[in-house]
């Protein structure tokens, strides 16, 4: 297979770089005598490269790496949802203890806050009790909140991050 | 089409659509990514390394990378982005080999002066591999990342954190050299 047969065979390989004014590119480089030689010798280049063999993946590696990152992108969520969980929970709880320690000291007549609560006296005790209960949703919401911000995202990153080198470390293709 | 490579996509707009799908965790749109990129990225591996086996790895290494790195994605062109990585990961085994050949050997040339993963074990036996064994590494891995990744002489020099001259000079310099090497060999 001789020089000629790239000459005449799939013109237009450039097109695919056709965003791109290879003209004024060159002119930016080379003399204007040599502009025509260096895109004569880019085209047939080109032309070279295009006359290679096609190389396709095996369908089986496309599906495996599809199945791969399906099973990670489950995994991940599966790992944010349990820390949400975990974290919900621990707030939860802070919440109801310390919502029975203020109705207990309420109670016992010896809270600091009771003179304040006593101000309210005319909305009667339920509704002393449901303002304290607003309070704490509010304190839930915001320890919630600033718990699943950014650092969320960044640490379970990392966690991604890291599984990720390991997983490379210990890929068989290294071996 | 023309270049067999060429990215099976309708426009930017589709593609943007895609990856902000892949930011949210959707598995069908990596699906989508994959078949998109599977082949020129498995095309641009299988090239420079010269054997099937690696290049399966390196493009699932790439895809696995892509799955933790798609948030930082911040815009641009994502072709190109995705084309650093593959770069990236293709120097990276470069250097694994290097290493490797060192701990066996007890020497080994500097990274890029051998040609590519092109020797005894390669299993691409066409003329352009011959040819591209004649390119030093960088240079065969510029023209590999041109004719795979479509990237712009531009998209190129960004790529590799050079100027666009540097880039230019080099690719005009590698082809012209692939075609001398054929026209030596057919005379």
């Amino acid at each position: 297979m001789g020089p000629r047969h790239f000459y005449k065979k799939k013109k237009g390989f450039s097109s695919n770089m056709s965003k791109e004014n290879l003209d004024n590119l060159l002119a930016s480089f080379y003399d204007a005598d040599q502009v025509d030689g260096v895109k004569e010798d880019i085209r047939i280049g080109d032309e070279i490269i295009a006359s290679g063999e096609t190389l396709v993946p095996d369908a089986a590696v496309i599906s495996g790496i599809k199945n791969d990152i399906s099973a990670r992108l489950k995994s991940r969520r599966d790992r944010r949802m349990n820390t949400i969980s975990m974290r919900t929970a621990v707030a939860a709880m802070i919440a109801i203890v310390a919502f029975i320690g203020i109705r207990t000291m309420i109670h016992q007549g010896d809270s600091p806050i009771r003179t304040d609560i006593a101000s309210g006296f005319f909305w009667g005790e339920d509704a002393v009790a449901s303002s304290i209960a607003n309070e704490l949703n509010e304190i839930n919401y915001t320890i919630l909140s600033s718990s699943l911000d950014d650092d969320e995202t960044e640490s379970v990153d990392a966690v991604d991050a890291l599984e990720y080198e390991i997983m490379v470390a210990d890929a068989s293709f290294w071996r | 089409m023309y270049n067999g490579y060429r990215l099976n996509m309708a426009d930017n707009n589709e593609l943007n659509g895609i990856v902000i799908r892949c930011q949210n965790g959707d598995s069908t749109a990596y699906d989508e990514l994959v078949d998109m990129f599977g082949k020129s990225l498995y095309g641009y591996f299988y090239r420079l390394s010269g054997n099937s086996e690696i290049s399966n790895d390196l493009l699932s290494e790439l895809f696995m990378k892509l799955v933790v790195k798609i948030g930082s994605y911040k815009g641009g062109s994502f072709k190109k982005w995705v084309y650093t990585i593959a770069s990236n990961i293709f120097y990276d085994y470069l250097r694994y080999r290097y290493r490797q050949k060192k701990l066996l050997d007890g020497k080994a040339d500097t990274i890029g002066e051998s040609a590519l993963g092109i020797d005894a074990s390669s299993d691409l036996r066409d003329e352009l591999e011959h040819y591209l064994a004649k390119l030093d590494t960088d240079t065969a891995e510029i023209l590999m990342l041109r004719f795979f990744g479509q990237l712009s002489f531009k998209e190129l020099a960004e790529v590799r954190s050079e100027p666009i001259g540097t880039t230019l000079s080099k690719v005009h310099r590698g082809l012209k050299k692939m075609r001398k090497v054929m026209e030596g060999e057919s005379n």
